[in-house]
């Protein structure tokens, strides 16, 4: 008897416990973000979509053979015309290759970086996983970003406190 | 026209109308309401901000659900009984409705005083049991009977439990009229003198409507939504209505049977000039019923944000082997109290003084975290047992 007492008691005083914390959260201020007006702030290592620095890539394919997805697809020419001394109009074949297709399906992708890891340019790398998490689009075909779509050399998105 | 309101039918029959609209209109705002302040108040002890698009701050979402609702298409399932499936949304919204004709927002806001007020309320509810079983057979869906069933096991079972609970304030109060019974209050609510058979009837009420600890009836993890899953549109809304409209009744009775109605407590001069001044005091009284009503409201969403749902098991032994006889006794020592040869106010003391001591030695001998009933040992043996490594 004495036990069922005390069970009786303690299960009520429970259930005060128990409201006590759900005070507490309703005093706590929401966590939610409030996306459109507020945007989030990324970590510095946040993985978004791939950008590529055509300037400093050296067309290796290293990307396309790493990308488990298959989602970058480049086709280069190897004799690309390289300016000569003398002037600009005047080329001459070179050694270096230069992309002419450089697509990134942003549908395939899944932002695992192996691309990012396996690039061999130095101090810098030439694809990089950068700050842009808005990928919706309307068509599936807007989603390959092709040579003029990638965004070479654009500022990883400035975050804005909440 | 002024003549033919002399005629005591005619008469009778505009009031009907006119306090008929006025408590449907009133209801429908209400619920509103309460559903916006639901998802508001639920939100804000999940940390999150609850609706907050539609309008300003989100005030008009109830509005366009409930527009969006009136205009989506109503279906009724091909192998239903279609008598019953439509009249099921009207049963259980009905007794929710006239349960606002006793009672008294105001000295003399009570659409019919009757002197039978808490039999009536007690016979009404319970009709809403039907309701959710006609909804649950009618829609021919194994989920929406199982839902029906459920209720009204539930339902009928904590009825007896929750007239109990009523009894008290009748048995204090020597009235069956609501009116009364909050006048008997003007210097003391019943809820200090009865807390525990207020606490009764605030645990036997939240079943009775299906609020959370015991939503058994729509368990959506269990049932798929439990009686009303095959409804749509205004029926379905008619249910949600109800649902709301029920939590809000629960409240205003316990209002007027525990915490005074309208009146102010420990303030005798405020409740005498409520009473003698007309429209004004009148006015007031409703305000402050409202008030009382919503704190409870308030209060039972509380419980729903914090506690589980318990399971049909537990519902049905908490009903039958706890809060049965524990109204019961209750009822017993208030039944006691009054038939002392003592003057009421020594009555009303002793019988305090007696719930007040259940509660506090309750909360004495709970204090202390405890061993649930079936392990075989305390905990703390089991952890000497274990040899303690750091000593080495």
């Amino acid at each position: 008897m004495l036990q069922y007492l005390r069970e009786a008691g303690y299960s009520l005083l429970s259930i005060g416990r128990g409201l006590k914390v759900t005070r507490a959260n309703r005093r706590r201020r929401p966590v939610t973000l409030l996306y459109p007006e507020q945007r989030p702030s990324l970590a510095p290592r946040f993985r978004g979509l791939p950008e590529v620095d055509l300037n400093i890539c050296i067309v290796c394919h290293l990307c396309e053979k790493a990308c488990p997805t298959q989602c970058i697809h480049i086709e280069d020419i190897l004799n690309a015309p390289v300016k000569g001394e003398a002037g600009a109009a005047e080329t001459k074949p070179g050694k270096k290759k230069e992309a002419v297709v450089f697509n990134i399906n942003a549908a395939l992708c899944m932002f695992c970086g192996l691309c990012e890891e396996s690039c061999p340019t130095k101090p810098v790398r030439s694809i990089v996983l950068n700050h842009g998490f808005e990928v919706a689009k309307y068509r599936r075909d807007d989603l390959v970003y092709g040579i003029d779509g990638l965004y070479v050399n654009a500022p990883a998105n400035p975050p804005v406190e909440k | 026209m002024h003549r033919l309101l002399e005629n005591p039918i005619v008469a009778d029959l505009v009031r009907m109308i006119v306090y008929g609209g006025l408590i449907l209109v009133g209801i429908l705002l209400t619920v509103l309401v309460m559903i916006l302040w639901l998802r508001k108040y639920l939100g804000y002890i999940q940390n999150r901000y609850g609706p907050n698009r539609t309008g300003p701050r989100g005030y008009l979402q109830t509005a366009a659900d409930a527009l969006k609702l009136l205009l989506k298409e109503d279906i009724i399932p091909t192998l239903a009984d279609r008598k019953a499936f439509i009249l099921a949304p009207s049963i259980v919204f009905l007794p929710a409705y006239l349960v606002y004709v006793v009672i008294p927002f105001g000295p003399r806001w009570v659409a019919a005083d009757l002197n039978i007020g808490i039999l009536f309320i007690s016979a009404v509810t319970s009709v809403a049991v039907i309701g959710f079983v006609t909804a649950g057979w009618a829609s021919n869906n194994k989920y929406a009977l199982l839902g029906g069933l459920r209720s009204a096991a539930q339902i009928v079972s904590y009825e007896v439990p929750l007239v109990l609970a009523m009894l008290a304030p009748v048995i204090l109060a020597g009235s069956l009229r609501l009116s009364d019974i909050t006048l008997h209050q003007q210097n003391v609510w019943y809820v200090f003198i009865t807390p525990v058979l207020a606490a009764a009837y605030l645990t036997a009420g939240l079943a009775e409507v299906n609020l959370t600890p015991f939503d058994m009836v729509e368990a959506e993890s269990e049932l798929v939504a439990g009686f009303n899953t095959e409804y749509s549109g205004m029926k379905f809304a008619l249910f949600y209505l109800a649902e709301f409209a029920n939590t809000f009744t629960i409240a205003a009775i316990g209002v007027s049977l525990y915490l005074g109605g309208w009146t102010v407590p420990f303030a005798a001069p405020a409740n005498a000039w409520i009473l003698n001044a007309g429209a004004l005091g009148s006015l007031v009284a409703f305000l402050i019923f409202m008030t009382k009503c919503w704190v409870i409201v308030t209060f039972t969403m509380w419980i729903r944000g914090t506690l589980p749902r318990i399971r049909v098991d537990q519902l049905m032994e908490f009903g039958w082997k706890a809060l049965i006889p524990l109204t019961l006794l209750s009822l017993l020592l208030n039944a006691l109290a009054v038939s002392l040869p003592m003057r009421p106010a020594f009555q009303m003391a002793g019988l305090a003084a007696v719930n007040w001591a259940i509660l506090i030695g309750l909360y004495v001998v709970g204090r202390h975290k405890i061993v649930p009933m079936g392990s075989a040992r305390p905990k703390e043996s089991v952890s000497a047992a274990i040899p303690q490594r750091s000593r080495i």
